[in-house]
């Protein structure tokens, strides 16, 4: 058997977790959204997103940590990178700007993995496929998602209006009704990793 | 990003064309374009805003303003406008005009236009000619230039979306007096048989021959982001857009000849339904139809030939669902056939107005070959609906039913049979036969719940309680047992009977359920099994269904609406699964921005 890469994941309880101010969304309804998205594109063109997938283990089971918005509404920490922005350090800035605390005497040192999946955006709506469809050549955006292995011990500050969660994969297969599909398609994405789960 | 542009000169070029056309006789003689649609009026053009929620539901049809050309007049209407010293460009020979030129004669005399349709206030004329109207007589230059000049009012007719430009006053006019369908402004236009693979940079840059590109949008399915082979054009102007429609009319793009429509609700329709026609092929049959028929005569009343055939067809679809009597056995007919008479009824008067290109009806023989029951043929042939005249006509006789790759059964976009995508599944009223309320432009009614009752009481399927029940695959599941996207994908044939409202509700109400259930390990082992089978879903189902039948109900006791009786309860069991199917993934995209 081919051996894919590994990645040692911690137990949920080698983190710890605070709060700190509220991040809100930039926009206040899809509508919104997309209509922004289409002014950065006319500036700037095809946007290019990424998101991190930040593993911890509970009962040797990956879990991946998400940010809940309101009551229903997951996503992964990341955001839009900048024109001409590096991917691996625009995550990293993403990172931080989501869950380090704000004092920056302490960075965490993110280590940004493998990108595990790519998600493509045909039009300014929400749908996005693991693919651009053959007839678009122009696709509006393009998520990468990236592993990010967490050292054994970090320090999360988590704004006060979102929660963090650490979700088992099994709750994310197979379920787009509550997390979507890009969520929901992760644990087939990371199926080729080999986990190793470390505990205290 | 590279865009598109018209040469600056190309476009003048353009322009200076019409000009000389207006006052000469010309080039542009009004061809005999057959007219595109019946109708005219607002109703007609009452669906195509389903708007709200198209981002999430339906990619494809993207904006709403690009459609607000042709749905219904937004903007109040039209008056006679005082004075504006406009031109009016793009007439002389405007498809659209062409044949009521004479009744333009008078009309120059009238001194007030009143437009039928959507119109937009605003119509900004080029070349500083001031027209009472738009004619579509090119050898009347005299009486035209009497008129120029002088300022006349001039009816707004807005294009579509933007309405910078003028669009067809003329058209607006013609509709509301020969009863021909506005031309939503002349701007937009529809192009189908495309490929799935042809890019929109190839038709980008095929279309900037014609006149400067405003909008240029593809339809889409839903669950996989794959063409539907056929888009929307938004020109800047009226000119751009008929010399589209006129040239690029059967230009092959990678083999395939295209086809090139102005827009109106019934093309938006007839394109959709000549695309998703010709991918199910054979799943037609006549008990949709059967059920279709009985509620477009009900339902349609007096809304507009398009939004009537797509009305049609949801209501078939409804009908179907609510009764339960769509003829499963026959698998997904409801669409085609629906659509076939929907999309006929309104033509009736006019004659055939199909025209060339907006054909969408699907041909007979794809349509009801299978399994056709001949029981159907008078209800068929009633009331003016008839599969032929008009109805083989454009996508019909181009070729053969589905061409493209697809998957292996009758091939279905996740969204709406035969419905653009861009109308959203919710405005589909209720099947229990409100009447004009249903008419696909007043279909804007019927919440989904509404639908979800109506729809339950027929939900077939145990497989579909269970997995409700179980609530891990159920928002996937679809008839197939497929759980994912491309079982959702697949599911289609069926879920096509429901129609678009009944699957949203069924996937709200799929959602609900899902909450409600526990989601780990609740897999049974026989569901499981019956994931991955494919034939042997019915089969298993039938028996089955009978057992669970009272579970069925009572899970979905509440919201059945009372239900119509449904004679055909037993071969029914794929509708709901379909229904099941496909609104587990329409709940899904819809619930999910990324």
């Amino acid at each position: 058997m081919a051996p894919g890469p590994v990645v040692n994941v911690y137990p949920l309880s080698s983190y710890t977790f605070g709060s700190k101010e509220a991040k809100m969304e930039k926009d206040t309804s899809v509508a919104d959204r997309l209509a922004r998205m289409k002014q950065n594109y006319m500036k700037e063109g095809m946007r290019t997103s990424v998101e991190g997938i930040l593993l911890v283990q509970e009962h040797n089971h990956p879990h991946i940590l998400l940010l809940q918005i309101g009551n229903s509404f997951f996503k992964l920490p990341g955001g839009r990178l900048k024109t001409g922005e590096n991917e691996i350090e625009g995550l990293k800035r993403k990172l931080t700007s989501k869950l380090a605390p704000t004092a920056s005497s302490i960075q965490p040192d993110w280590q940004v993995g493998e990108c595990a999946a790519m998600w493509w955006r045909p039009n300014f709506e929400t749908l996005l496929y693991p693919y651009c469809p053959p007839h678009i050549t122009k696709p509006k955006e393009c998520k990468k998602l990236f592993v990010v292995p967490l050292s054994e011990r970090q320090y999360f500050a988590v704004p006060k209006n979102l929660k963090l969660l650490a979700v088992p994969l099994f709750e994310l297969y197979d379920n787009v009704q509550r997390y979507g599909p890009v969520i929901s398609a992760i644990p087939q994405q990371l199926s080729r990793f080999n986990f190793n789960a470390i505990n205290n | 990003m590279e865009e598109e542009e018209l040469e600056d000169e190309e476009y003048e070029d353009l322009y200076g064309d019409v000009n000389v056309g207006m006052f000469s006789t010309t080039a542009h003689s009004p061809s005999h374009h057959p007219l595109q649609s019946g109708r005219g009026g607002p109703a007609v053009y009452g669906d195509a805003d389903s708007g709200g929620d198209e981002e999430e539901e339906y990619p494809t049809i993207g904006d709403t303003e690009e459609l607000q050309g042709f749905g219904a007049p937004k903007e109040g209407t039209l008056k006679a406008q005082p004075r504006q010293a406009e031109a009016f460009h793009a007439v002389v020979g405007d498809p659209q005009l062409g044949p009521q030129a004479d009744g333009m004669e008078n009309f120059y005399g009238e001194q007030e236009v009143v437009v039928a349709g959507p119109s937009d206030v605003k119509s900004k004329l080029e070349h500083g000619m001031e027209l009472g109207v738009l004619s579509g007589q090119p050898g009347k230059p005299t009486s035209l230039k009497d008129r120029v000049g002088k300022s006349m009012p001039i009816a707004g007719v807005g294009g579509n979306g933007g309405g910078a430009v003028n669009s067809n006053v003329a058209s607006e006019y013609m509709a509301k007096h020969t009863g021909q369908a506005a031309e939503s402004g002349g701007m937009m236009l529809f192009v189908g048989e495309l490929q799935w693979w042809t890019t929109d940079a190839e038709l980008e840059a095929a279309l900037s021959e014609y006149g400067r590109v405003k909008n240029l949008k593809f339809f889409e399915e839903k669950a996989s982001g794959k063409s539907k082979g056929y888009c929307q054009v938004e020109f800047y102007d009226a000119l751009g857009a008929r010399m589209c429609k006129e040239k690029m009319d059967g230009r092959v793009f990678n083999g395939r000849a295209c086809v090139v429509a102005f827009a109106s609700p019934q093309s938006i329709k007839q394109m959709g339904a000549a695309q998703t026609g010709k991918n199910q092929a054979s799943v037609q049959g006549p008990g949709q139809a059967g059920q279709g028929k009985k509620v477009e005569g009900g339902g349609r009343g007096a809304a507009a030939a398009g939004p009537g055939g797509d009305g049609g067809r949801g209501y078939g679809n409804k009908q179907g669902r609510g009764q339960g009597g769509m003829d499963r056995g026959r698998g997904n007919q409801g669409p085609g056939r629906g659509r076939a008479r929907g999309g006929i009824a309104p033509f009736g008067p006019p004659g055939n107005s199909m025209g060339g290109p907006p054909g969408g009806m699907m041909p007979p023989q794809g349509m009801m070959g299978p399994g056709f029951d001949p029981g159907f043929g008078p209800p068929m042939g009633r009331g003016g609906y008839g599969m032929g005249p008009g109805g083989g006509g454009g996508f019909g006789p181009r070729g053969p039913p589905f061409t493209g790759i697809g998957p292996p059964f009758p091939p279905m976009g996740p969204g709406l049979p035969g419905v653009p995508a861009h109308v959203n599944p919710a405005f589909f009223g209720r099947p229990n036969g409100n009447g004009p309320g249903m008419g696909p432009g007043g279909g804007m009614e019927g919440p989904p719940v509404g639908w979800g009752e109506v729809g339950m009481p027929g939900w077939g399927g145990e497989e579909h309680a269970r997995h409700m029940r179980e609530g891990v695959y159920a928002d996937e599941m679809n008839e197939f047992g497929y759980a994912g996207e491309l079982g959702g994908r697949v599911g289609p044939v069926r879920e096509r009977e429901r129609g678009p409202a009944e699957s949203e509700w069924a996937a709200a109400a799929a959602a609900e359920r899902r909450r409600r259930d526990e989601r780990v390990g609740d897999r049974d082992p026989e569901w499981e099994r019956e994931r991955h089978r494919l034939g042997e879903r019915e089969a298993l189902r039938e028996p089955r269904e009978r057992d669970r039948e009272k579970d069925k109900e009572w899970e979905r006791g509440e919201r059945v609406a009372p239900r119509v009786p449904r004679d055909k309860e037993d071969e029914r069991p794929r509708t709901r699964e379909d229904d099941h199917g496909k609104r587990r993934r329409m709940v899904a995209d819809r619930k999910f921005e990324r």
